[in-house]
This record gives C-alpha cells, structure tokens and sequence, in this order.
C-alpha cells in the first residue's frame, strides 16, 4: 500500500514537469521538502543525476548558456573544463554537454552538464560523483542522461 | 713613649682640626700644583725645619694630591666616554687603575709614617710616599696626553659644535657623491645613444653632435636626408639579455596533486627547479631559454583558466647598480690610501667612512646577484584554486538564481 502511494506521488510529480527522464536500474529518485531539482536521482555510493526546468528571458540561445555556465564554474569555482560536445536529447533536441573535473577533499569528482534550450525554457540535466563511481556507474548515467525529453 | 712623640702626638691632633683650613684650594683644570717640599734622596734626611709636625702636615697633603689626581683622571674618563672616543677612554682607563692604585699605597704609607714617626723615624716610609705622588703625577700627564688633549677635556660646547660640523661636512660628502654619480650616469647614457643609435637628418644629427661633444666622441655629420619611410631608430637595439620574465597560470582545480607533481617533473626536465610548493600552488624556475618550451608544456597539463605572462625590462636598475658599485670601489680605494697616513684621530673617522662604504658595496653586489640570478631564471607559477572573490566582483555576475545551485555540492547533497 505504502508502496502504491509513493509510486502514484511519484507519478503526479512527473506529470507536472516539462521533461522526462527515466531512473536507471541501481538509481533510486528522491522526494525533498524544498527541491532545488525537478528531478533528482542517485546511486548508493553517492553517484546523483538531476534534471530542471528554468525559466529564461526570450531571446537567449544556447551558445549564450553555454557561455555563462562555463565562466561560472571555471572562474569563480575553479572547475577544470576536460570536454565539450554535442547532444540530442530523446526528442531530437540540439543541446550541449559540457564535462568538468573538480577535486573534493582531495579526491578527483567529474561533473556532467547538458543544456537544452526551448521556447523560453532551459533545461539542466547534471550529473556528478567521484571519479571512480562515475566511470563505474558510466553506463547507467549515460543512460539517464540520454532519456531525458524536453518539452 | 719620648718626649718628642708626645709632643707630636699632641700637635698631631691640633692639626687634625686646623689642617682642614689649610686644604681648601680649588679644583684645577690644568695640572696640580707640585708640593713644595723637596724630594728627599736619602731616607734620614728631613732638611731644614723638617720637623715630624710638618711632615705629618705633608704627608697629609700628599695624599690629598694623589685623591685629588686620581678624581681628575676619573673625569677625564667620563668626558672620553660621553663622546664614545674609544681609544681614549681605553687609555685613561688604564691610567686610572693606576692611580687608584697608588692612592691605596699612599694611604698605607701614611700609616706606616705615623707609627714610624712615633719611634723617631719615617724617612723610608716619607719617601715612599713622595714616590708615589711623583708616579701619580706621571700618570696624570700621560692621561693627558693620550689623544693629544694637553689642555684637559673637551667641554660640552665645543664637543657639541664639532658633532654638528661633522655631520654637515658628511652630508656635503653624500651630496656630491650623488651628484658625481648622477653626472656619470648621464655621460653613460648619452654615449649609448650616440653611439649607438642611428640618427638621421640634420635636425637630429645637430642634437647627436652636441652631445658628441659634451661627452667627447665623434659622431660626423651625414649630409644625406632620410627617405620617406625611413624608420630612425633613436637608441641601441632592445637588450632581451636584461629581461626578467615571469608567467602566472591558473589551472582548473582538478587531480590537483598530480597537476604539481607533473609541473615539478617539467621544471626539472627542462633544466630548473622547484622554488615553491603548496597544497594548490607551485613556483618553479627555469633557464630563461627554456621559458617558453616549459610555459607551452605545463598549459597543456590541464585546463588553463588565466594565463599572465610578463617581460620586465632591468637595464636601467642593471646600469644603475653597476656605476654606483663602481663609485662606491673608487670611494673605498681613495680611503684606504688615506687610511696610510693619517693620525689616530683621523683614522677614527676614516674607519667609519670605510664601514658606510664597505656597507654600500655588499648593498649593491647583493642587489647585482638578485638581479643577474632573477634574468638567468625566468619564474613561472601556477596555481590550483578559484578565483577570489574580490577579482570576481570586477566581472558581472548574471542575476540568476538558479546559477547559484550549479555544481557537486548541492547536487550530491541528499539530506537537507
């Protein structure tokens, strides 16, 4: 029963996104009081998937958020840029991914970025975990990442 | 007891209240004055109207004269050490241990009279004591006569007024040693222009032959007018040899340790070494000709967020540096030769002159090897680590919220 209710609660909160995305086998999505995600999922050694929708001004393009996100997390967190490339999203969506490498506590962390831009919405999906998990959970992640449909 | 000691005794102790009376003279700025009674050669021997009364009164006398010389000479010690006059003080000293010497023997030898004096002698123990004043006599003019002083010690007026003269002529000594400098400087640099810059027209040619002559070179005139499009190179080739140069990098903070390892192994690779290291910064130093092989290695060892690299240009402190270290040597060698014939006072002040100019040499070698070492290895460093804040409030930051939720921490958070 109990079960029954978090699926259905789950289910209602997808209706009300503009995206999908599916949960990885070894991935568990989770509920917060104040989300800061639409969507956020993770792994038990602490590999996380997020997704959401923000709202943006009319007129910007995706090389203007490629732009600012990048002098975002290269100049003010120091993150090191190690890749960019081109994506599509499950819908045919054009967008971006950009991989960063960041040290925690010593430790080398990867973080994934995609960016879809539609209408007057941005769509972050985001990805990240130290280096080791993420190259172990690399196809699962791959896989969450490459479901995601933006409206 | 006889009848004479009796008498002497009682005469001794009248004495003792009116003796006073008779030593009252003053302090004496110059040399005391010389007891009046002979010395006696023979002991026995008192001379006429030597009687024990007034030898007691002498004796008394004598000892006076040998506190009072010995209290003069102490002052003499003092003045000596108020104007720090080391090899004076050191003399007078010397001179007043002396003296307090013979003045404990004079005491002793006071004693010794009376008792003899009381046994009808005291012509051994009287002149003893006379020797002793003639020793302290000695000692005294050879105090005076440590420095030169004959006529006592320098009062604080004039010792003042010489400090000031002092001081003004060492200044005067500064100036024109800078303006020696300062002239020698300019005749260096106008010899470089002129000789070695290429002048053309005759306006410019003009200015180059007055300078030729102020500085006595010959530079002959050139009757061809310069072409359209002629570059006049106005002064001596740029030096690259003078060039300090310095690169700052600011990497991505990612594998940050094997980032400073991998940078440490290049600089060593390539000739240099590690001059700094941190957590998240490293200095390395390499040879200058390397420089650039090193910079474009280290940038590909991750991502290059900002790279800053500089030239400086220390031809003019290099020049600089090596004509004052060239004065400051002739300076030193002029003293030196002075030094040889100079008297103790002098030398003194010579000595010190050499300490300041001694001082000033290593100042300059020191700063020559800092920059000679700095041209020969170029400095780069690179640093691991966000930008600081400060620097980032000179961007504009984008008025997004949802910007501020991006990266690792908020998203591997789970529990809020």
């Amino acid at each position: 029963m109990k079960a029954l209710v978090f699926a259905l609660a789950l289910g209602l909160a997808a209706c009300g996104r503009p995206f999908d995305v599916k949960t990885a086998s070894g991935f568990v999505e989770v509920e917060e009081e104040t989300p800061l995600y639409d969507y956020r999922a993770v792994a038990p050694d602490g590999v996380a998937v997020a997704v959401r929708a923000v709202e943006v001004e009319e007129g910007t393009d995706l090389g203007f958020w490629e732009r600012a996100v990048t002098l975002r997390m290269r100049e003010l967190e120091g993150y090191a840029l190690l890749e960019k490339r081109d994506v599509t999203s499950a819908n045919g969506a054009k967008g971006r991914e950009l991989v960063f490498g960041h040290d925690q506590e010593g430790k080398p962390y990867l973080y994934r970025m995609r960016l879809f831009v539609s209408d007057e919405k941005l769509y972050v999906v985001e990805a990240g975990g130290a280096r080791d998990q993420m190259q172990r959970w690399q196809g699962s992640v791959d896989f969450m990442l490459a479901s995601v449909s933006v409206d | 007891m006889t009848f004479r000691a009796c008498l002497a005794l009682l005469c001794l102790l009248c004495a003792t209240g009116c003796g006073a009376s008779t030593y009252s003279e003053p302090y004496y700025a110059g040399a005391l004055p010389t007891p009046a009674e002979p010395t006696p050669s023979v002991a026995g021997e008192h001379g006429a109207g030597d009687d024990a009364w007034s030898r007691e009164l002498r004796a008394d006398r004598v000892v006076g004269d040998i506190a009072r010389i010995a209290a003069d000479v102490e002052r003499q010690v003092a003045e000596a050490r108020k104007i720090r006059d080391v090899v004076r003080t050191q003399c007078q000293s010397d001179k007043l241990i002396q003296l307090r010497s013979i003045e404990r023997a004079a005491r002793e030898q006071r004693g010794a009279l009376r008792t003899a004096m009381f046994d009808g002698e005291g012509d051994v123990e009287w002149a003893a004591l006379i020797d002793s004043a003639r020793r302290a006599r000695g000692l005294q003019a050879e105090s005076r006569s440590c420095v030169g002083e004959e006529a006592g010690y320098m009062g604080p007026y004039a010792y003042a007024e010489r400090k000031t003269t002092i001081s003004r002529l060492e200044s005067n000594v500064d100036a024109l040693k800078e303006q020696t400098f300062r002239s020698k400087a300019r005749i260096e640099l106008a010899k470089d222009t002129v000789l070695a810059g290429k002048v053309g027209g005759e306006g410019e040619n003009r200015g180059a032959q007055l300078v030729a002559k102020q500085v006595g070179v010959d530079v002959p005139p050139t009757t061809t007018p310069p072409s359209t499009g002629q570059v006049h190179a106005r002064g001596a080739p740029h030096d690259p040899s003078m060039l300090i140069r310095t690169a700052d990098l600011t990497l991505g903070v990612y594998e940050v340790q094997k980032t400073l390892d991998a940078v440490e192994r290049t600089a060593r690779k390539h000739g240099g070494y590690l001059a700094l290291r941190s957590d998240r910064r490293v200095t390395i130093r390499v040879p200058r000709e390397r420089f650039e092989e090193t910079l474009s290695k280290i940038e590909k060892l991750g991502d290059v967020i900002h790279r800053n690299v500089s030239a400086e240009d220390v031809t003019d402190q290099f020049v600089d540096l090596e004509l004052r270290l060239k004065n400051a040597l002739a300076v030193r060698t002029r003293l030196e030769k002075l030094l040889e014939g100079a008297t103790v006072k002098d030398a003194v002040e010579i000595h010190k002159e050499l300490a300041k100019v001694t001082e000033e040499i290593e100042r300059f070698q020191g700063k020559l090897k800092l920059l000679r070492d700095r041209i020969a290895y170029s400095t780069i460093t690179v640093a691991l680590e966000p930008t600081e804040p400060t620097q980032l409030r000179q961007k504009a930051l984008l008025p997004f919220p949802w910007m501020n939720v991006l990266g690792l921490s908020p998203l591997l958070q789970v529990n809020r």
